[in-house]
């Protein structure tokens, strides 16, 4: 079996990917648009590049994963939103952010007519359709196969930090779920979600994807959906847990963490994977999950609890200098503040229902705010 | 004996209901179940079968008593469009505005040259004309619902079925006074019945929506109450503008319109009539059925037929100039052509309504109008469906 080439890349690039949801402007339901959406862009130029995803009513879209300061990515981010902001108005389309569309029901959602999409709806039954939920994904440059296993692995101890400051599903299927993140619940059905295995360099982990193919059990790297997974074809890791938050300036911040705590992992390289800290982690994601910001989470080294939102602070702190050299204080003081004011999207979403009482106004008010009017003010 | 009914069975009003809506269901249950065709075919023909060309169980005096149903019914789907139709939208795209005056300029255009220059006589053809224009917003809303369509093509089709009944009611309002001069009727007739109509109709959907959304702001985003005041506002808006000799169609229509368009605090919430508002619209379809005429249109036959050719021809070419900027194939206009076939038979009845004073005119329009009428009755719920299909917009599950 021939070795995945891992392409090489600039360590500390970074690109994102954002699924959005497509809502009519009557009831701001979820809505078939995606074919026509991309057939409007296909015919007018736009930054970046936009995709469809399993559903009809959901549209991906990305940067280039070139950007080494976080100025030019959400330069290229809000460019990208503009321009689908101006497709949305011609079609009478909403585009708007969020983890889950808040009433939406899902046996309602048609299967993108495209080959892989129906096979995954052929394999998975309804579960293709649940699917229809909406995340971040952050790419981050890594020089070789070995330092993208390295990373992936001590990235995995911060990612209730970014569960818990993207979440923005507390609401799914038309009830308050008690979850800040509700859209993972719907990935941690899927046989292969989860984390990277314990391998500790590239040809490590070449023998176990070689393995995994020759069972019959995945073609490509596609099939897997871990929280991080390496992405050889662009030379990344991909962190796949956040939801795609709320605005295009979130979405940013989220990178720039991402690239900045990537930055101090380089540095600190401590050795990887550590066993303690994959024993508490379906644990602490779930938490973070479920509680966001307020979240108790388990050190399994230090062997006590501290809250998610506390060690989000102490990390972002021990940040300064790397985010010095890179750029990135302007971001990381966003999500200090997002930290200690214990307040995530699900916060927000949940004070819009509060004071009107319907679902329809959230995802209105989510797809305002997305556009850059906030409909609060 | 007076405990049992009199020898002279008389059908009520309330059994006539029931009657037309189980015929309706079964019907329509053949028609979609059996034939896979739309079940609106269905309630036609379940009316043709009741109605004077079929077994005559209803006569013109019970289809007469039955319109109460078929108002109500009626005011629910020209409700349900014009709150569909965000009139934000023509200001975010003008190409659709342009779209919706070409494909109703160009249907009012053909049919009315096609029939002037067979002779008919001008006003006669310029009424048709008008006709032509509309589309049906019961067929149309009805076909997008069964299928559960949606996308670019559903959505403009049922933007321009309302434009297009509205400009067609200007147009029939504009050709109103030259009926009247035709048939010496005194100036202020002339000028002050078109003006009535539309002013009046306007401003009672105006007053009944700025109401209807004060009270929907005190009842709250509540969908058992607002339910019930929508389907107030809908008969009082139906029954005040017959009390008042107006439109019944712009008043609901305008009512449906402004009520989303003037609902700047969203107070409403969408609207769904729902199962309830299906038993209307069921009577609606079989009483059309049992309204249709086939006897003595040898004579009016050829223009029926011309009617609906040149019609189809219109909308096509006239959607077809404006594919580019909809984003639509040519394949696609072809969809869209059918999906708006359906005619709306709510002008036929305007026109028959103002034709009320002038009998002469009455039967001249009509007999030319019913023959195509049926196709459209019958066929066109079959051609919607089709285009829908076609587009892939339908849900696969439908």
């Amino acid at each position: 079996m021939s070795e995945l080439h891992f392409k090489e890349s600039a360590a500390l690039s970074m690109g994102v990917e954002l699924e959005l949801q497509i809502l009519n402007t009557r009831d701001y339901n979820l809505t078939r648009g995606s074919a026509d959406l991309l057939a409007l862009a296909e015919k007018s130029p736009h930054p970046g590049d936009i995709k469809p995803e399993i559903t009809e009513s959901m549209i991906e879209v990305s940067t280039a994963i070139v950007h080494n300061n976080y100025a030019a990515l959400i330069e290229e981010l809000m460019g990208i939103r503009n321009a689908m902001a101006a497709y949305g108005r011609k079609l009478n389309l909403a585009l708007s952010g969020g983890g889950t569309h808040p009433f939406q029901k899902w046996s309602e959602q048609r299967i993108f007519p495209k080959e892989r999409f129906q096979h995954i709806s052929d394999l998975y039954g309804y579960l293709a359709k649940q699917f229809t939920i909406f995340g971040q994904h952050v790419h981050i440059g890594c020089s070789n196969g070995d330092d993208a296993v390295y990373l992936a692995h001590a990235m995995a101890r911060y990612i209730p930090h970014f569960i818990a400051l993207s979440a923005s599903s507390p609401f799914s299927q038309g009830v308050d779920t008690a979850f800040d993140s509700s859209r993972l619940n719907a990935v941690s059905v899927f046989p292969l979600s989860g984390t990277l295995p314990m391998v500790r360099d590239w040809k490590a982990f070449n023998v176990y994807f070689d393995e995994m193919v020759d069972l019959g059990i995945v073609e490509s790297m596609k099939d897997f959906y871990w929280d991080i997974r390496p992405k050889p074809e662009f030379g990344t890791i991909e962190l796949r847990v956040p939801d795609t938050p709320l605005t295009v300036q979130r979405a940013g911040a989220l990178a720039a963490y991402a690239q900045t705590l990537a930055a101090y992992l380089f540095a600190e390289r401590k050795p990887q994977p550590q066993r303690a800290m994959y024993q508490v982690y379906s644990y602490n994601r779930f938490a973070a999950c479920r509680f966001g910001l307020a979240a108790g989470l388990i050190d399994a080294q230090a062997r006590r609890q501290v809250t998610l939102r506390d060690d989000i602070l102490v990390t972002l702190e021990s940040l300064a200098p790397y985010a010095q050299q890179l750029g990135t204080q302007a971001p990381l003081r966003e999500l200090s503040n997002c930290a200690a004011a214990g307040q995530n999207d699900s916060t927000w979403l949940r004070g819009v229902y509060e004071k009107s009482r319907s679902l329809v106004d959230v995802a209105h008010a989510q797809s305002e705010l997305w556009v850059g009017t906030d409909p609060a003010a | 004996m007076s405990f049992l009914p009199d020898q002279q069975f008389q059908l009520s009003n309330l059994l006539l209901f029931g009657v037309l809506l189980l015929t309706g269901l079964l019907g329509g249950h053949v028609f979609q179940a059996g034939l896979r065709l739309p079940k609106i075919t269905g309630f036609v023909v379940a009316g043709m079968v009741l109605g004077p060309i079929g077994l005559n169980w209803l006569s013109d005096a019970m289809l007469d008593d039955s319109q109460v149903f078929v108002n109500i019914g009626l005011g629910l789907v020209l409700f349900e469009l014009g709150n569909r139709l965000d009139l934000t939208w023509m200001r975010r795209d003008r190409w659709l505005l342009g779209t919706s005056v070409a494909e109703a300029a160009l249907s009012f255009g053909f049919v009315y040259t096609a029939l002037s220059v067979l002779g008919v006589d001008m006003l006669i053809a310029a009424m048709l004309g008008a006709v032509a224009i509309s589309t049906s917003p019961a067929v149309v809303t009805l076909i997008v619902k069964e299928l559960r369509a949606e996308g670019q093509l559903t959505e403009r089709a049922l933007a321009l079925t309302a434009l297009n009944n509205v400009i067609a009611f200007f147009i029939i309002a504009a050709l109103l006074p030259i009926l009247h001069i035709e048939h010496r009727a005194d100036w202020i007739t002339v000028v002050a019945h078109p003006l009535y109509l539309l002013v009046g109709s306007l401003l009672l959907a105006f007053v009944l929506s700025i109401t209807c959304l004060r009270l929907a702001a005190l009842l709250g985003k509540r969908e058992d109450r607002q339910f019930v005041l929508l389907v107030c506002f809908v008969v009082i808006a139906v029954s005040g503008a017959t009390a008042l000799k107006l439109s019944e169609l712009l008043t609901v229509l305008g009512l449906g319109i402004l009520t989303r368009n003037l609902d700047r605090r969203r107070v409403l919430l969408p609207v769904d009539f729902g199962r309830g508002g299906e038993l209307f619209i069921i009577v609606l379809f079989v009483v059309a059925g049992a309204r249709l005429r086939f006897s003595g249109l040898h004579d009016a036959a050829w223009i029926g037929a011309i009617i609906v050719i040149t019609r189809f021809a219109g909308k096509f070419v006239g959607l077809g100039l404006f594919a580019k900027p909809n984003g639509f194939t040519i394949e696609r206009v072809w969809h869209l052509s059918l999906v708006m076939l359906p005619l709306s038979s709510t002008m036929l009845t305007l026109i028959q309504g103002t034709a009320v004073t002038y009998p002469e005119m009455s039967a001249k329009l009509s007999t030319a109008l019913f023959l195509a009428l049926a196709v459209f009755e019958l066929l066109g719920p079959i051609a919607a469906q089709w285009g829908v299909q076609r587009a892939g917009e339908a849900h696969p599950e439908t």
